[in-house]
């Protein structure tokens, strides 16, 4: 079968301050073909089709679209050419109806006298021609929020066909589907492959890609690795693609005298994900989990540090149970959160080095009129400022100026001034550079000889192997897993993080 | 809490302005300086200062009290019925704070414990408080005696400057030194710069923003004493359309309406810029009837100005192509 190449991308690189988030990228997508792009979370795969798409612009690298060299400079530009995207998160407007949706920004006119105005008619005969083309049927009266995940993905797929968009990018389509609406998706799918359409799909779940798809390109670390027919490949060759073989030797790892347990979680359940919890850390241990994104391990650790409410569970910290309503009891029983979006949620960026660091403990910098002794709080954040190692002029220095890696040490400096024994770190080299990466790395290392215990979430399988002493493994809100620093391996750990989804939902 | 900045503040581009006003009346109308002129002028700063600097702490947390304006009503009638009884002033200053208070702690439960947005939640009160006050009294409380009106006719600072100057001179003080050193207003600025932040800091933010609304009730409440006491006479209607007089002093002050920034000194500037609008208007021979709008001009333009650098700033991080283009 002789298809045209409809999408070529070519030594696509683009570079974040102090990230290299694409070096090199090649991909063709044929029309009439589904076409994965696979890859471990932060490999770049949204990135990749961020730059497609007119997000983000490349440093370098061609795009050509339907034998046409192409550059976006927005999605609604890429829309118009042929190139539409269904995200993850749908990007439809919940107050507005599914035809007012279907038709935004580009809404079909005519005239009525003087003014231009909106054509309602012309709209619903064309959104009703694409419904039934997809063989579905919804109102396009009711307003968004009424509908269900899959229906708004199906006006998803509607809105980019009221584009004649001939390539369509799917983002973790299925992430948050029921078995039964993955089977009405890959029907849709199917069909719009049997009109000509060019579809790629970005996914990691293994199952799936072998049965919706006819090749898919392997991307790690930002890099090109591999295009494969699904015909010729099978999934152990895909993860070792996924995950390569190199292994760093920059995780300064210093082995420590791990003690007994410190803290213990029984029969942990969260407001509705986090399902029947029990793990346990050791004194001096660093204690890793890890999982895709959305597998419930920040959720986890929120409802434990009493961030978000526990439904059932028990706690214990050196073998007394305890009580966590609020972060406030968390921090008094010497645990310790540093969130994984330190801009979003973690510092308060227009406040200084010092200001953030004294923050959760201004209660005992006061005298009694809550007077704070600023000579006090200055004293506090410089000890840790220096023993951190925070690049910056002073202490008086706002926080938003100074680069990731800084803020993020900023913010470990915090939560080792409350003097935790339980420290939990979310993410805690997500979007630093390399140098401080290993910075950061090292202070970990050095915390556990201190008799310090730590948490580590991490995304990024290299870190998590070359940190810690064990690792548990967490997927759709359980624990599937744990491995201990000898046995731990990143296709061991990837295939209980991919394990099939019980076909019961 | 920025350094580095140098004199070039808010504050300091507000005092030109207000020095250049000052001036011009000089020159233009030499009898605003008349010493009557004067002295009431610096009472009706005097509220709007106190009630101002109440409600820069809730503009502090992002939030925002609509329903002032009508508390201080129900503050003033309240006391004023108190004050027939005969009740010295030490008793109506400390009823009106506990008023305030209360009333506007309501508006801060309203707000955290029902999750109903600030702007709405008090709006809401606003119709009740004004509702209530016509079913109460039929239009006014009168004939109030000389216990009453102490404040304004009896205690004149050296036989001339009005009292009310010394409360504001009180607060104001205790405000700056406040806002800039305690524990209390170091959490404001976190919630209000990013309230999950601050709950990742242990901070118990609705807590926070109930004391918040309890502390600028009580300062309503001062206000409504001032006011209330300048006359025999005490209507339903003495605090009516003042809500907006303070958030225009607080934003006028440079604070950032979404919270998480701003000085009380602005405040202290903006309050007196707008109390003296009205008689500058009156001594320069123009009609009242401008005064509001000269008002709303004023406030527009130190808007638009103030906006103007935070889009600035706000593109180069939001907008990753202008990000690279100044990476380059």
């Amino acid at each position: 079968m002789e298809n045209a190449t409809i999408l070529r991308l070519q030594d696509i690189v683009k570079t974040f301050p102090g990230v290299k988030a694409l070096g090199g990228i090649n991909f063709n997508l044929k029309s009439g073909e589904v076409h994965a792009i696979c890859g471990e979370n932060g490999a770049g795969k949204s990135t990749l089709m961020k730059v497609v798409c007119g997000v983000y612009r490349p440093d370098s690298g061609s795009i050509e679209v339907n034998g046409k060299k192409e550059s976006f400079s927005n999605p609604m530009e890429a829309y118009r050419k042929g190139v539409s995207i269904i995200f993850q998160e749908t990007s439809l407007f919940e107050e507005m109806t599914v035809l007012e949706n279907l038709f935004l920004g580009h809404e079909i006119t005519k005239k009525a006298g003087p003014f231009t105005v909106i054509d309602y008619r012309a709209m619903t005969i064309r959104a009703e021609e694409i419904f039934r083309r997809l063989s579905t049927q919804i109102d396009l009266h009711v307003q968004i929020k009424a509908l269900g995940m899959a229906q708004k993905q199906m006006v998803e797929i509607a809105k980019a066909l009221t584009f004649d968009a001939n390539i369509i990018i799917f983002d973790e389509p299925t992430a948050s589907l029921t078995q039964r609406e993955v089977t009405a998706l890959f029907a849709i799918i199917r069909s719009l492959k049997a009109e000509g359409f060019g579809i790629v799909y970005i996914s990691h779940r293994m199952e799936e890609i072998f049965e919706i798809c006819d090749r898919v390109t392997v991307i790690r670390d930002g890099q090109y690795i591999s295009t494969k027919f699904t015909s010729d490949t099978d999934k152990d060759e895909l993860v070792a693609d996924m995950v390569g073989r190199k292994m760093g030797s920059y995780y300064p790892k210093t082995e420590t005298e791990i003690g007994d347990t410190l803290f213990r979680a029984e029969h942990y359940y969260d407001s509705g994900f986090v399902t029947d919890i029990s793990f346990y850390a050791r004194r001096g241990e660093i204690l890793g989990f890890a999982g895709l994104a959305g597998a419930g391990r920040t959720e986890l650790m929120e409802s434990i540090c009493g961030l978000a409410p526990r439904t059932a569970g028990r706690l214990f910290m050196a073998g007394n149970e305890i009580e966590v309503q609020s972060y406030k009891d968390a921090m008094a029983r010497g645990i310790v959160y540093v969130s994984e979006d330190r801009g979003k949620y973690g510092l308060i960026a227009d406040m200084s080095i010092e200001n953030n660091i004294a923050l959760p403990q201004l209660d005992k910098l006061v005298n009694k009129f809550d007077i704070l002794n600023t000579e006090r709080e200055k004293e506090l954040a410089g000890r840790y400022m220096t023993d951190v190692g925070i690049k910056a002029p002073d202490g008086e220095f706002l926080v938003t100026n100074l680069s990731g890696g800084n803020q993020q040490k900023v913010a470990v400096s915090r939560a080792l001034a409350l003097k935790p024994e339980l420290l939990i770190l979310d993410e805690p080299t997500r979007g630093v550079d390399v140098n401080a990466k290993a910075e950061i790395h090292k202070i970990i290392s050095g915390l556990t000889q201190q008799g310090l215990t730590i948490i580590m979430i991490s995304s990024e399988l290299p870190e998590l192997i070359g940190m810690c002493d064990r690792i548990y493994v967490m997927k759709d809100g359980a624990l599937a897993g744990c491995f201990d620093r000898g046995e731990a391996t990143q296709e061991k750990i990837l295939s209980v993080a991919l394990e099939t989804k019980s076909a019961a939902g | 809490m920025g350094k580095k900045k140098g004199f070039l503040t808010t504050e300091f581009y507000l005092a030109v302005f207000l020095a250049a006003i000052l001036l011009f009346m000089a020159v233009a109308a030499r009898e605003f300086y008349s010493i009557n002129n004067l002295m009431s002028l610096l009472n009706s700063f005097s509220y709007i200062l106190i009630s101002a600097i109440g409600m820069n702490l809730i503009i502090l947390t992002s939030n925002i009290d609509v329903s002032a304006g009508a508390l201080i009503s129900v503050v003033c009638l309240s006391i004023a019925a108190l004050g027939k009884q005969g009740i010295p002033f030490a008793g109506l200053m400390a009823a009106a704070m506990v008023i305030g208070a209360v009333l506007s702690t309501l508006n801060g439960l309203f707000i955290t414990r029902l999750k109903i947005p600030a702007i709405v939640a008090t709006l809401a009160t606003t119709q009740i408080f004004q509702g209530v006050l016509p079913l109460t009294v039929d239009g006014s409380i009168y004939d109030l005696p000389a216990s009453f009106t102490w404040l304004a006719f009896d205690a004149k600072i050296f036989g001339i400057v009005p009292a009310s100057v010394l409360i504001c001179l009180i607060v104001t003080v205790a405000a700056l030194l406040f806002v800039k050193y305690s524990r209390f207003a170091r959490k404001l600025y976190a919630i209000g710069n990013n309230s999950n932040g601050a709950r990742l800091s242990g901070i118990r933010v609705d807590r926070t923003v109930v004391w918040t609304y309890t502390i600028a009730g009580a300062l309503f409440g001062i206000s409504a004493v001032i006011i209330a006491t300048a006359g025999q006479r005490v209507t339903t209607t003495m605090g009516s359309g003042l809500e907006m007089t303070f958030i225009a002093a607080v934003v006028l002050g440079g604070t950032n309406t979404a919270g998480g920034s701003g000085k009380i000194l602005g405040t202290v500037i903006g309050a007196f810029i707008l109390a003296m609008i009205a008689p500058a208007i009156n001594y320069l021979g123009i009609s009242p009837d401008w005064s509001d709008a000269v008002k709303g001009a004023i406030i527009l333009i130190s808007v638009v100005v103030g906006a103007a650098k935070y889009i600035k700033k706000k593109r180069v991080i939001d907008d990753p192509a202008a990000r690279e283009r100044s990476a380059a």
